[in-house]
Protein backbone atom coordinates (compact mmCIF):
# COMPACT_ATOMS: atom_id res chain seq x y z
CA UNK A 1 0.00 0.00 0.00
CA UNK A 2 2.78 2.41 0.97
CA UNK A 3 4.74 1.73 -2.23
CA UNK A 4 1.63 2.32 -4.21
CA UNK A 5 0.78 5.66 -2.58
CA UNK A 6 4.38 6.95 -2.54
CA UNK A 7 3.95 8.91 0.70
CA UNK A 8 6.77 11.00 2.04
CA UNK A 9 7.52 13.00 5.14
CA UNK A 10 7.25 16.75 4.88
CA UNK A 11 9.23 19.40 6.80
CA UNK A 12 6.89 22.11 8.01
CA UNK A 13 7.99 25.45 9.46
CA UNK A 14 5.90 26.59 12.38
CA UNK A 15 6.95 30.13 13.12
CA UNK A 16 8.77 32.44 13.61
CA UNK A 17 5.56 34.36 13.10
CA UNK A 18 3.05 31.75 14.11
CA UNK A 19 0.34 32.76 16.60
CA UNK A 20 0.90 29.65 18.70
CA UNK A 21 4.61 30.08 19.26
CA UNK A 22 4.42 32.70 22.05
CA UNK A 23 6.82 34.99 20.24
CA UNK A 24 9.45 34.62 17.58
CA UNK A 25 10.17 30.93 17.95
CA UNK A 26 10.56 28.69 14.92
CA UNK A 27 9.69 25.02 15.15
CA UNK A 28 10.67 22.80 12.25
CA UNK A 29 8.38 19.80 12.30
CA UNK A 30 8.92 16.62 10.29
CA UNK A 31 5.41 15.42 9.64
CA UNK A 32 3.97 12.23 8.27
CA UNK A 33 0.43 13.26 7.51
CA UNK A 34 -1.01 14.50 10.80
CA UNK A 35 1.67 12.72 12.84
CA UNK A 36 4.75 14.61 13.98
CA UNK A 37 7.88 12.50 13.74
CA UNK A 38 10.36 15.07 15.02
CA UNK A 39 10.45 18.67 16.21
CA UNK A 40 13.46 20.94 16.06
CA UNK A 41 13.52 24.25 17.89
CA UNK A 42 15.22 27.24 16.32
CA UNK A 43 15.81 30.19 18.58
CA UNK A 44 17.71 33.46 18.40
CA UNK A 45 15.27 35.75 16.59
CA UNK A 46 15.06 38.04 19.61
CA UNK A 47 18.70 37.99 20.67
CA UNK A 48 19.74 41.39 22.04
CA UNK A 49 23.07 40.62 23.78
CA UNK A 50 21.56 41.43 27.17
CA UNK A 51 24.52 39.93 29.02
CA UNK A 52 27.07 41.91 27.04
CA UNK A 53 25.03 45.09 27.41
CA UNK A 54 25.08 44.44 31.16
CA UNK A 55 28.87 44.34 31.15
CA UNK A 56 28.97 47.82 29.60
CA UNK A 57 26.50 49.48 31.96
CA UNK A 58 26.64 50.35 35.62
CA UNK A 59 24.62 48.21 38.03
CA UNK A 60 21.89 50.82 38.38
CA UNK A 61 21.58 51.21 34.64
CA UNK A 62 21.13 47.51 33.97
CA UNK A 63 18.04 47.11 36.19
CA UNK A 64 15.61 48.47 33.53
CA UNK A 65 17.15 46.04 31.03
CA UNK A 66 16.14 43.10 33.20
CA UNK A 67 12.51 44.17 32.64
CA UNK A 68 12.94 43.11 29.07
CA UNK A 69 14.11 39.55 29.72
CA UNK A 70 10.86 37.91 30.70
CA UNK A 71 8.64 40.84 29.92
CA UNK A 72 5.61 39.22 31.54
CA UNK A 73 7.38 39.09 34.91
CA UNK A 74 9.41 42.28 35.09
CA UNK A 75 9.35 42.74 38.86
CA UNK A 76 10.61 39.20 39.42
CA UNK A 77 13.52 39.89 37.06
CA UNK A 78 14.34 43.21 38.76
CA UNK A 79 14.28 41.44 42.09
CA UNK A 80 16.72 38.73 40.97
CA UNK A 81 19.29 41.19 39.67
CA UNK A 82 18.95 43.57 42.61
CA UNK A 83 19.40 40.71 45.10
CA UNK A 84 22.55 39.56 43.30
CA UNK A 85 24.07 43.04 43.43
CA UNK A 86 22.93 43.61 47.02
CA UNK A 87 24.49 40.30 48.06
CA UNK A 88 27.84 41.28 46.65
CA UNK A 89 27.73 44.91 47.77
CA UNK A 90 26.38 44.06 51.25
CA UNK A 91 23.52 46.52 50.86
CA UNK A 92 20.83 46.13 53.47
CA UNK A 93 17.25 46.29 52.27
CA UNK A 94 14.65 47.73 54.68
CA UNK A 95 11.94 45.34 55.78
CA UNK A 96 9.13 47.35 54.23
CA UNK A 97 10.91 47.35 50.88
CA UNK A 98 11.37 43.57 51.05
CA UNK A 99 7.64 43.15 51.75
CA UNK A 100 6.72 45.44 48.86
CA UNK A 101 9.07 43.51 46.59
CA UNK A 102 7.31 40.27 47.52
CA UNK A 103 3.94 41.88 46.86
CA UNK A 104 5.07 43.18 43.49
CA UNK A 105 6.60 39.85 42.54
CA UNK A 106 3.45 37.93 43.44
CA UNK A 107 1.21 40.38 41.59
CA UNK A 108 3.43 39.96 38.60
CA UNK A 109 3.27 36.17 38.96
CA UNK A 110 -0.51 36.30 38.82
CA UNK A 111 -0.43 38.63 35.81
CA UNK A 112 1.96 36.25 34.06
CA UNK A 113 -0.09 33.14 34.84
CA UNK A 114 -3.23 34.89 33.61
CA UNK A 115 -1.57 35.38 30.23
CA UNK A 116 -0.54 31.73 30.27
CA UNK A 117 -4.11 30.71 31.11
CA UNK A 118 -5.58 32.80 28.31
CA UNK A 119 -3.12 31.75 25.64
CA UNK A 120 -3.29 28.06 26.49
CA UNK A 121 -7.06 28.21 26.19
CA UNK A 122 -6.73 29.97 22.86
CA UNK A 123 -4.32 27.33 21.61
CA UNK A 124 -6.86 24.68 22.51
CA UNK A 125 -9.39 26.55 20.37
CA UNK A 126 -11.25 28.37 23.13
CA UNK A 127 -11.15 32.11 22.63
CA UNK A 128 -13.19 33.13 25.68
CA UNK A 129 -10.56 32.39 28.41
CA UNK A 130 -8.19 34.82 26.72
CA UNK A 131 -10.59 37.71 27.25
CA UNK A 132 -11.44 36.64 30.78
CA UNK A 133 -7.77 36.28 31.72
CA UNK A 134 -6.96 39.68 30.29
CA UNK A 135 -9.91 41.31 32.03
CA UNK A 136 -8.47 40.44 35.45
CA UNK A 137 -4.95 41.16 34.24
CA UNK A 138 -6.05 44.64 33.28
CA UNK A 139 -7.31 45.25 36.82
CA UNK A 140 -3.98 44.05 38.18
CA UNK A 141 -1.89 46.04 35.71
CA UNK A 142 -3.86 49.17 36.65
CA UNK A 143 -2.81 48.65 40.28
CA UNK A 144 0.85 48.12 39.35
CA UNK A 145 0.58 51.18 37.11
CA UNK A 146 -0.34 53.22 40.17
CA UNK A 147 2.55 51.66 42.08
CA UNK A 148 5.31 52.39 39.58
CA UNK A 149 3.86 54.25 36.61
CA UNK A 150 4.36 51.63 33.93
CA UNK A 151 2.20 48.91 32.48
CA UNK A 152 4.69 46.29 31.32
CA UNK A 153 8.31 47.20 32.00
CA UNK A 154 7.84 48.06 35.64
CA UNK A 155 11.37 48.73 36.93
CA UNK A 156 9.88 48.60 40.42
CA UNK A 157 12.51 46.82 42.50
CA UNK A 158 15.60 48.99 42.69
CA UNK A 159 19.05 48.46 44.14
CA UNK A 160 18.49 48.88 47.87
CA UNK A 161 14.71 48.90 47.90
CA UNK A 162 11.74 49.74 45.74
CA UNK A 163 10.80 52.68 43.56
CA UNK A 164 7.77 54.03 45.41
CA UNK A 165 5.78 53.29 48.49
CA UNK A 166 2.20 52.13 48.19
CA UNK A 167 -0.65 54.45 49.05
CA UNK A 168 -3.76 53.46 51.03
CA UNK A 169 -5.64 53.62 47.73
CA UNK A 170 -3.37 50.98 46.18
CA UNK A 171 -3.76 48.77 49.25
CA UNK A 172 -7.53 49.08 49.00
CA UNK A 173 -7.53 48.32 45.27
CA UNK A 174 -5.30 45.31 45.83
CA UNK A 175 -7.58 43.88 48.50
CA UNK A 176 -10.51 44.36 46.18
CA UNK A 177 -8.61 42.60 43.41
CA UNK A 178 -7.86 39.65 45.71
CA UNK A 179 -11.57 39.34 46.48
CA UNK A 180 -12.59 39.55 42.81
CA UNK A 181 -9.88 37.15 41.71
CA UNK A 182 -10.94 34.49 44.20
CA UNK A 183 -14.41 34.48 42.66
CA UNK A 184 -13.12 34.60 39.11
CA UNK A 185 -10.80 31.68 39.80
CA UNK A 186 -13.80 29.41 40.17
CA UNK A 187 -15.23 30.77 36.94
CA UNK A 188 -11.96 30.09 35.15
CA UNK A 189 -12.12 26.47 36.19
CA UNK A 190 -15.68 26.13 34.95
CA UNK A 191 -14.72 27.75 31.68
CA UNK A 192 -11.51 25.92 30.92
CA UNK A 193 -9.86 23.71 33.55
CA UNK A 194 -12.65 21.15 33.84
CA UNK A 195 -13.97 21.48 30.32
CA UNK A 196 -14.05 17.97 28.88
CA UNK A 197 -12.63 19.01 25.51
CA UNK A 198 -9.76 20.88 27.15
CA UNK A 199 -9.01 17.90 29.38
CA UNK A 200 -8.96 15.60 26.34
CA UNK A 201 -6.55 17.98 24.62
CA UNK A 202 -4.12 18.30 27.53
CA UNK A 203 -4.35 15.19 29.73
CA UNK A 204 -1.83 12.48 28.74
CA UNK A 205 -0.27 14.89 26.24
CA UNK A 206 3.40 15.84 26.51
CA UNK A 207 4.13 13.72 29.55
CA UNK A 208 7.37 14.65 31.34
CA UNK A 209 8.33 11.95 33.84
CA UNK A 210 9.96 13.07 37.07
CA UNK A 211 13.50 11.93 36.14
CA UNK A 212 13.29 13.50 32.71
CA UNK A 213 12.18 16.82 34.19
CA UNK A 214 15.14 16.84 36.56
CA UNK A 215 17.50 15.64 33.82
CA UNK A 216 16.57 18.46 31.48
CA UNK A 217 16.98 21.05 34.24
CA UNK A 218 13.36 22.12 34.16
CA UNK A 219 12.20 24.50 36.84
CA UNK A 220 9.05 26.24 37.88
CA UNK A 221 5.58 24.89 37.04
CA UNK A 222 7.08 22.52 34.44
CA UNK A 223 9.11 20.77 37.15
CA UNK A 224 6.38 20.89 39.75
CA UNK A 225 3.90 19.57 37.20
CA UNK A 226 6.00 16.42 37.09
CA UNK A 227 5.48 15.92 40.80
CA UNK A 228 8.77 17.37 42.06
CA UNK A 229 8.34 19.62 45.07
CA UNK A 230 10.90 22.32 44.40
CA UNK A 231 10.14 25.96 44.85
CA UNK A 232 12.88 28.43 45.72
CA UNK A 233 10.46 30.51 47.72
CA UNK A 234 10.25 27.56 50.14
CA UNK A 235 13.53 25.73 49.61
CA UNK A 236 15.91 28.68 49.40
CA UNK A 237 13.90 31.68 50.62
CA UNK A 238 14.89 35.18 49.62
CA UNK A 239 13.43 38.61 50.34
CA UNK A 240 11.69 37.40 53.55
CA UNK A 241 9.58 34.77 51.76
CA UNK A 242 10.03 32.51 54.79
CA UNK A 243 7.61 34.72 56.72
CA UNK A 244 4.64 33.97 54.51
CA UNK A 245 2.47 30.88 54.70
CA UNK A 246 1.60 29.25 51.40
CA UNK A 247 1.62 25.80 49.87
CA UNK A 248 3.48 24.75 46.76
CA UNK A 249 1.26 22.94 44.29
CA UNK A 250 2.59 20.03 42.27
CA UNK A 251 1.21 17.67 39.65
CA UNK A 252 -0.53 14.50 40.79
CA UNK A 253 -1.88 13.12 37.53
CA UNK A 254 -5.44 14.03 38.41
CA UNK A 255 -6.73 13.94 34.84
CA UNK A 256 -4.26 11.50 33.31
CA UNK A 257 -0.61 10.88 33.99
CA UNK A 258 1.71 12.77 36.33
CA UNK A 259 3.63 15.39 34.34
CA UNK A 260 1.18 15.85 31.49
CA UNK A 261 0.16 19.21 30.04
CA UNK A 262 -2.92 19.43 32.26
CA UNK A 263 -0.79 19.04 35.39
CA UNK A 264 1.48 21.88 34.35
CA UNK A 265 -1.54 24.02 33.61
CA UNK A 266 -3.13 23.16 36.95
CA UNK A 267 0.03 24.00 38.90
CA UNK A 268 -0.15 27.52 37.42
CA UNK A 269 -3.80 27.86 38.31
CA UNK A 270 -3.23 26.84 41.92
CA UNK A 271 -0.21 29.14 42.10
CA UNK A 272 -2.50 32.06 41.30
CA UNK A 273 -4.50 31.22 44.41
CA UNK A 274 -1.40 30.83 46.56
CA UNK A 275 -0.05 34.17 45.33
CA UNK A 276 -3.31 35.82 46.38
CA UNK A 277 -2.72 34.43 49.88
CA UNK A 278 0.80 35.90 49.96
CA UNK A 279 -0.44 39.31 48.78
CA UNK A 280 -3.04 39.38 51.56
CA UNK A 281 -0.38 38.48 54.14
CA UNK A 282 1.91 41.22 52.85
CA UNK A 283 -0.85 43.81 53.14
CA UNK A 284 -1.79 42.61 56.62
CA UNK A 285 1.73 42.61 57.99
CA UNK A 286 3.34 45.47 56.09
CA UNK A 287 5.84 47.02 58.52
CA UNK A 288 6.43 50.76 58.71
CA UNK A 289 9.77 52.20 57.74
CA UNK A 290 11.86 53.41 54.85
CA UNK A 291 11.60 51.84 51.39
CA UNK A 292 15.17 52.47 50.35
CA UNK A 293 18.41 51.32 51.92
CA UNK A 294 21.71 53.18 51.82
CA UNK A 295 23.08 52.90 48.31
CA UNK A 296 26.15 54.96 47.37
CA UNK A 297 25.68 57.31 44.44
CA UNK A 298 28.56 55.71 42.58
CA UNK A 299 28.19 52.02 43.29
CA UNK A 300 31.45 50.10 43.20
CA UNK A 301 31.21 46.42 44.05
CA UNK A 302 34.02 44.63 45.86
CA UNK A 303 36.06 42.12 43.89
CA UNK A 304 34.23 38.81 43.92
CA UNK A 305 31.34 36.91 42.50
CA UNK A 306 27.72 36.29 43.41
CA UNK A 307 24.97 34.04 42.16
CA UNK A 308 21.39 34.76 43.03
CA UNK A 309 18.37 32.80 41.93
CA UNK A 310 14.73 33.65 42.29
CA UNK A 311 11.52 31.80 41.56
CA UNK A 312 10.02 33.42 38.50
CA UNK A 313 6.58 32.48 37.16
CA UNK A 314 8.42 30.33 34.62
CA UNK A 315 11.05 28.87 36.91
CA UNK A 316 14.43 29.59 38.34
CA UNK A 317 15.98 32.82 37.12
CA UNK A 318 19.64 33.14 38.05
CA UNK A 319 22.07 36.04 37.84
CA UNK A 320 25.77 35.30 38.06
CA UNK A 321 27.87 38.40 38.64
CA UNK A 322 31.62 38.73 38.62
CA UNK A 323 33.01 42.03 39.80
CA UNK A 324 36.54 43.31 39.34
CA UNK A 325 36.02 46.16 41.76
CA UNK A 326 34.73 48.63 39.18
CA UNK A 327 31.40 50.30 38.59
CA UNK A 328 30.41 47.76 35.94
CA UNK A 329 30.23 43.97 36.17
CA UNK A 330 33.22 42.13 34.71
CA UNK A 331 30.95 39.30 33.67
CA UNK A 332 27.20 38.90 33.85
CA UNK A 333 25.50 35.61 33.10
CA UNK A 334 21.76 35.09 33.13
CA UNK A 335 20.21 31.68 33.62
CA UNK A 336 16.81 31.94 32.01
CA UNK A 337 14.15 29.41 32.99
CA UNK A 338 12.36 29.58 29.62
CA UNK A 339 15.56 28.63 27.78
CA UNK A 340 16.08 25.49 29.87
CA UNK A 341 12.40 24.58 29.78
CA UNK A 342 12.29 24.92 26.02
CA UNK A 343 15.16 22.43 25.64
CA UNK A 344 12.72 19.60 26.36
CA UNK A 345 10.62 20.53 23.31
CA UNK A 346 12.66 18.37 20.92
CA UNK A 347 12.15 15.33 23.14
CA UNK A 348 8.42 15.91 23.69
CA UNK A 349 7.47 16.88 20.17
CA UNK A 350 7.77 13.45 18.58
CA UNK A 351 5.27 10.77 17.68
CA UNK A 352 2.36 13.04 18.47
CA UNK A 353 -0.22 15.03 16.53
CA UNK A 354 0.46 18.50 15.11
CA UNK A 355 -2.21 19.93 17.40
CA UNK A 356 -0.43 18.33 20.39
CA UNK A 357 2.80 20.19 19.60
CA UNK A 358 0.89 23.44 20.05
CA UNK A 359 -0.53 22.28 23.38
CA UNK A 360 2.86 21.06 24.62
CA UNK A 361 4.50 24.36 23.74
CA UNK A 362 1.65 26.25 25.39
CA UNK A 363 1.90 24.17 28.56
CA UNK A 364 5.68 24.74 28.81
CA UNK A 365 4.84 28.48 28.55
CA UNK A 366 7.99 30.12 27.29
CA UNK A 367 8.71 33.81 26.81
CA UNK A 368 11.07 34.32 23.92
CA UNK A 369 12.48 37.54 25.34
CA UNK A 370 14.13 35.42 27.98
CA UNK A 371 15.03 32.43 25.78
CA UNK A 372 17.08 34.60 23.42
CA UNK A 373 18.06 37.38 25.83
CA UNK B 1 -18.96 -2.13 23.35
CA UNK B 2 -17.13 -0.29 26.08
CA UNK B 3 -15.40 1.92 23.51
CA UNK B 4 -18.77 2.93 22.09
CA UNK B 5 -20.09 3.70 25.58
CA UNK B 6 -17.00 5.79 26.31
CA UNK B 7 -17.45 7.64 23.05
CA UNK B 8 -20.98 8.69 23.93
CA UNK B 9 -20.02 9.42 27.54
CA UNK B 10 -17.33 11.81 26.31
CA UNK B 11 -19.80 13.61 24.06
CA UNK B 12 -22.28 14.02 26.91
CA UNK B 13 -19.53 15.23 29.26
CA UNK B 14 -18.30 17.71 26.65
CA UNK B 15 -21.79 19.12 26.08
CA UNK B 16 -22.42 19.34 29.82
CA UNK B 17 -19.14 21.17 30.60
CA UNK B 18 -19.60 23.52 27.65
CA UNK B 19 -23.06 24.39 28.95
CA UNK B 20 -21.53 25.20 32.34
CA UNK B 21 -18.97 27.43 30.61
CA UNK B 22 -21.68 29.13 28.59
CA UNK B 23 -23.45 29.88 31.87
CA UNK B 24 -20.40 31.92 32.91
CA UNK B 25 -20.33 33.80 29.62
CA UNK B 26 -24.07 34.43 29.78
CA UNK B 27 -23.62 36.13 33.15
CA UNK B 28 -21.07 38.47 31.59
CA UNK B 29 -23.27 39.15 28.59
CA UNK B 30 -25.56 41.28 30.72
CA UNK B 31 -22.87 43.11 32.68
CA UNK B 32 -21.15 46.39 31.83
CA UNK B 33 -18.44 46.08 29.18
CA UNK B 34 -14.89 46.47 30.47
CA UNK B 35 -13.32 47.47 27.16
CA UNK B 36 -12.59 51.06 26.12
CA UNK B 37 -13.20 52.25 22.58
CA UNK B 38 -9.64 53.52 22.58
CA UNK B 39 -9.15 56.45 20.22
CA UNK B 40 -12.56 57.87 21.15
CA UNK B 41 -12.38 57.04 24.84
CA UNK B 42 -9.07 57.73 26.54
CA UNK B 43 -8.01 55.70 29.56
CA UNK B 44 -7.55 57.45 32.88
CA UNK B 45 -3.84 57.78 33.52
CA UNK B 46 -2.84 57.69 37.21
CA UNK B 47 -0.54 60.20 38.89
CA UNK B 48 3.10 59.23 38.66
CA UNK B 49 2.67 57.64 35.26
CA UNK B 50 5.90 57.22 33.31
CA UNK B 51 5.01 58.77 29.97
CA UNK B 52 6.64 61.40 27.80
CA UNK B 53 8.80 63.78 29.85
CA UNK B 54 8.07 67.33 30.91
CA UNK B 55 11.05 69.63 31.27
CA UNK B 56 11.39 72.85 33.23
CA UNK B 57 14.21 74.71 31.52
CA UNK B 58 14.41 77.53 34.06
CA UNK B 59 15.23 75.05 36.86
CA UNK B 60 17.88 73.14 34.89
CA UNK B 61 21.50 73.72 35.97
CA UNK B 62 23.01 71.65 33.14
CA UNK B 63 24.69 69.23 35.56
CA UNK B 64 24.66 66.47 32.94
CA UNK B 65 23.61 63.82 35.50
CA UNK B 66 20.55 62.71 33.51
CA UNK B 67 22.69 62.26 30.41
CA UNK B 68 25.17 60.16 32.35
CA UNK B 69 22.64 57.93 34.11
CA UNK B 70 20.58 57.21 30.97
CA UNK B 71 21.19 53.53 30.15
CA UNK B 72 20.65 54.06 26.45
CA UNK B 73 22.04 57.61 26.02
CA UNK B 74 18.88 59.00 24.50
CA UNK B 75 19.27 62.49 26.03
CA UNK B 76 21.30 65.15 24.21
CA UNK B 77 22.19 68.22 26.21
CA UNK B 78 24.04 71.29 24.85
CA UNK B 79 24.67 74.33 27.04
CA UNK B 80 26.89 77.29 27.80
CA UNK B 81 27.97 78.33 31.27
CA UNK B 82 27.48 76.42 34.50
CA UNK B 83 25.09 76.12 37.39
CA UNK B 84 22.21 78.58 37.65
CA UNK B 85 23.71 80.79 34.91
CA UNK B 86 23.75 77.98 32.38
CA UNK B 87 22.08 78.69 29.04
CA UNK B 88 20.54 75.53 27.61
CA UNK B 89 20.61 75.38 23.82
CA UNK B 90 19.47 71.83 23.35
CA UNK B 91 17.69 69.25 25.46
CA UNK B 92 16.49 66.48 23.17
CA UNK B 93 15.10 63.11 24.17
CA UNK B 94 14.99 60.41 21.51
CA UNK B 95 11.83 58.41 22.11
CA UNK B 96 12.80 55.71 19.62
CA UNK B 97 15.40 54.72 22.22
CA UNK B 98 13.94 55.79 25.57
CA UNK B 99 13.29 52.94 28.04
CA UNK B 100 10.95 55.01 30.25
CA UNK B 101 12.97 53.82 33.24
CA UNK B 102 12.60 57.05 35.25
CA UNK B 103 16.30 57.10 36.21
CA UNK B 104 16.82 60.58 34.70
CA UNK B 105 14.07 62.05 36.86
CA UNK B 106 15.35 60.41 40.04
CA UNK B 107 18.91 61.61 39.62
CA UNK B 108 17.98 65.25 38.87
CA UNK B 109 19.16 67.51 41.76
CA UNK B 110 16.83 70.40 40.89
CA UNK B 111 13.83 68.25 39.97
CA UNK B 112 13.53 69.83 36.53
CA UNK B 113 12.73 66.75 34.47
CA UNK B 114 9.60 64.72 35.17
CA UNK B 115 7.65 62.03 33.42
CA UNK B 116 4.23 63.14 32.26
CA UNK B 117 0.96 61.48 31.45
CA UNK B 118 1.22 61.57 27.68
CA UNK B 119 1.74 58.12 26.18
CA UNK B 120 0.79 58.55 22.54
CA UNK B 121 4.08 58.07 20.72
CA UNK B 122 2.98 57.30 17.18
CA UNK B 123 4.50 59.48 14.48
CA UNK B 124 5.18 59.26 10.76
CA UNK B 125 8.93 59.82 10.80
CA UNK B 126 11.80 58.98 13.11
CA UNK B 127 12.72 62.65 13.39
CA UNK B 128 9.34 63.37 14.96
CA UNK B 129 10.17 60.90 17.73
CA UNK B 130 12.96 63.16 18.97
CA UNK B 131 11.42 65.87 21.10
CA UNK B 132 13.48 69.12 21.40
CA UNK B 133 12.41 70.29 24.85
CA UNK B 134 14.73 73.32 25.00
CA UNK B 135 13.50 74.64 21.66
CA UNK B 136 9.88 74.11 22.65
CA UNK B 137 10.51 76.08 25.86
CA UNK B 138 12.13 78.92 23.87
CA UNK B 139 9.17 79.06 21.50
CA UNK B 140 6.78 79.11 24.43
CA UNK B 141 8.72 81.99 26.02
CA UNK B 142 8.59 84.05 22.82
CA UNK B 143 4.85 83.60 22.59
Amino acid sequence: MQDFLQTEEILVNMGPQHPSTHGVLRLVIRTDGEMVRETYTHIGYLHRCAEKIGENLTYKQFVPYTDRLDYLASINNNLGFCLAVENLAQIEVPERAAYLRVMGAEMNRIASHLVSYGTLGMEAGAFTPFFYGFREREQLVAIIEKMCGARLTYHYARLGGVMRDITPEIARDTREFVRTMEQRWEEYNTLLSFNEIFIKRTANVGIIPRDMAIGYGLTGPCLRGSGVEWDLRKDDPYSLYERFAFTVPYGDGRMGTVGDSWDRYWVRMVEIKESLKIITQVLDGLPEGPIMGKVPRVLKLPVGEAYMRVENPRGELGFYLVSDGGTKPYRLRIRGPSFCNLSIMNALGRECLVADVVMILGSIDVVLGEVDR
Amino acid sequence: MRAVANYFRDIVAAIYTITLGLGVTMKCLFSKPVTLQYPDERPEVPDGYRGIHTYEIEKCIACNLCVQICPITCITLAYEGKGKNAVIHQYDIDYTKCLFCHLCCEVCPTDCVHMGKEFDLASYTRAECVIPFAKAAAVQKQE
